[in-house]
């Protein structure tokens, strides 16, 4: 469906047109969420405001999603989480669910806080 | 290309405020953010709205229409399904990317506005629009960073996006002061060059500026009076179809939202009054 033209030929430059741009925005996504030098031409010190200001938003959402964690963590929260989000960005497709998931399996190996239950239970099980 | 319908005054439905958005007077019509939404089990808050004859318009945040990859049909698929399930007469997305690359970056991002970045969209737009049942609006992105090497104004860009793709537009004017002030862009000149014609309707939100001297566009801070004058300034070129208040943290009291609403009327009217 994408790249074809109104007379459903095939359009070759639309393929170009996507490789280029995505150079570009994968160049920006990785200076925002790899810490990576900012492309040629940006201004690093926004880009650096736009990568606190992602993870600030990753940091409330799992927070919401997590009450639990907030609770257990504290104050320890916040930096544990940005710890945890520059070591593991989110892949594409992923969801926000996932990253919960995946901050509260960080935490427990790290014995941050206590393994989830259900864990002790099978293990115990075995 | 047929007009789409008057919304009037409308407030962004979330989880946390279902009761609120029910019960404060004068909501003509709601708006959801569709990855949120099951169509198959939609919270009963909606069901209620509905069954009352409000407008529930599903918002989009993840269709990514702005990036390089092709649209992911499932995405789109889920946006027609959650339309049909709430029977709304449009829907909407960003003119944006959140990912590329293999990263999620899990928020809007501008685009470049470049021909080829315009080609690309105008390509993605088509295919989305192809799949959807409704009519499709797109919104200007708030933003903290520009692009360098721009061949496009933004409302130049918008408004070539809207004649190649006979989208419709979500005009925020709340982004439009954030750009302003984070990035020195002109919002009248956005105003100017914007075909209002294919307004399908405005978004409003608060916002505050931040330790790093920026203006982050939160939704969770009271809207400004910046805001509002952007408001008056869009008023004094078009009647817009519908206003809505964007609203997502740090919820305020019942009485402050129906204050908020109102302070949006005053400026829209007299033609809702």
């Amino acid at each position: 469906m994408s790249g074809g033209t109104r007379d459903g030929g095939v359009d070759p430059g639309d393929a170009e047109r996507r490789h280029r741009l995505a150079a570009a925005q994968t160049d920006l996504l990785r200076a925002l969420v790899l810490s990576a030098d900012p492309p040629p031409g940006f201004d690093a010190e926004r880009v650096r405001a736009q990568a606190r200001a992602l993870r600030a938003k990753r940091r409330r959402i799992v927070a919401r999603l997590r009450p639990d964690l907030v609770d257990q963590l504290g104050d320890r929260f916040s930096p544990l989480f940005d710890a945890y989000a520059a070591a593991n960005p989110r892949r594409a497709g992923s969801t926000t669910r996932q990253d919960a998931s995946s901050f509260a399996d960080w935490l427990a190996q790290r014995g941050e806080v206590l393994p989830p239950r259900r864990r002790w239970w099978w293990r115990r099980g075995r | 290309m047929s007009a789409l319908p008057r919304l009037g005054l409308g407030i962004g439905w979330r989880p946390e405020i279902d009761l609120t958005v029910e019960s404060l007077p004068g909501v003509d019509f709601v708006e959801v953010v569709a990855e949120g939404v099951r169509p198959g089990n939609l919270p009963e808050s909606l069901r209620v709205l509905r069954g009352r004859g409000v407008p529930v318009l599903p918002h989009a945040v993840s269709l990514s229409l702005g990036g390089a990859d092709p649209v992911d049909r499932s995405r789109v698929a889920h946006l027609a399904a959650v339309a049909e399930a709430l029977g709304a007469p449009l829907v909407s997305d960003h003119v944006a990317f959140v990912r590329g690359g293999g990263w999620e970056a899990g928020h809007l991002l501008p685009v470049p506005r470049t021909r080829d970045a315009l080609e690309v969209l105008v390509a993605n737009v088509l295919d989305a629009q192809a799949e959807l049942p409704v009519p499709l609006a797109l919104e200007n992105v708030a933003a903290l960073l520009d692009w360098p090497d721009a061949d496009l104004g933004e409302g130049e860009f918008l408004a070539e996006l809207v004649e190649r793709t006979g989208c419709w537009l979500l005009v925020d004017v709340a982004n439009l002061h954030v750009n302003a002030r984070n990035l020195g862009s002109d919002p009248l000149a956005f105003l100017d060059a914007v075909p209002w014609e294919r307004l399908a309707y405005v978004h409003v939100a608060g916002g505050a500026e931040r330790e790093d001297g920026l203006y982050h566009d939160t939704h969770a801070h009271p809207v400004t009076q910046p805001v509002l004058d952007l408001l008056a300034e869009l008023r004094r070129r078009v009647d817009p179809p519908g206003v809505l208040l964007e609203r997502d943290d740090r919820y305020p009291s019942d009485e402050e939202l129906a204050a908020e609403l109102a302070a949006i009327r005053d400026v829209v009217r007299p033609q809702w009054t």
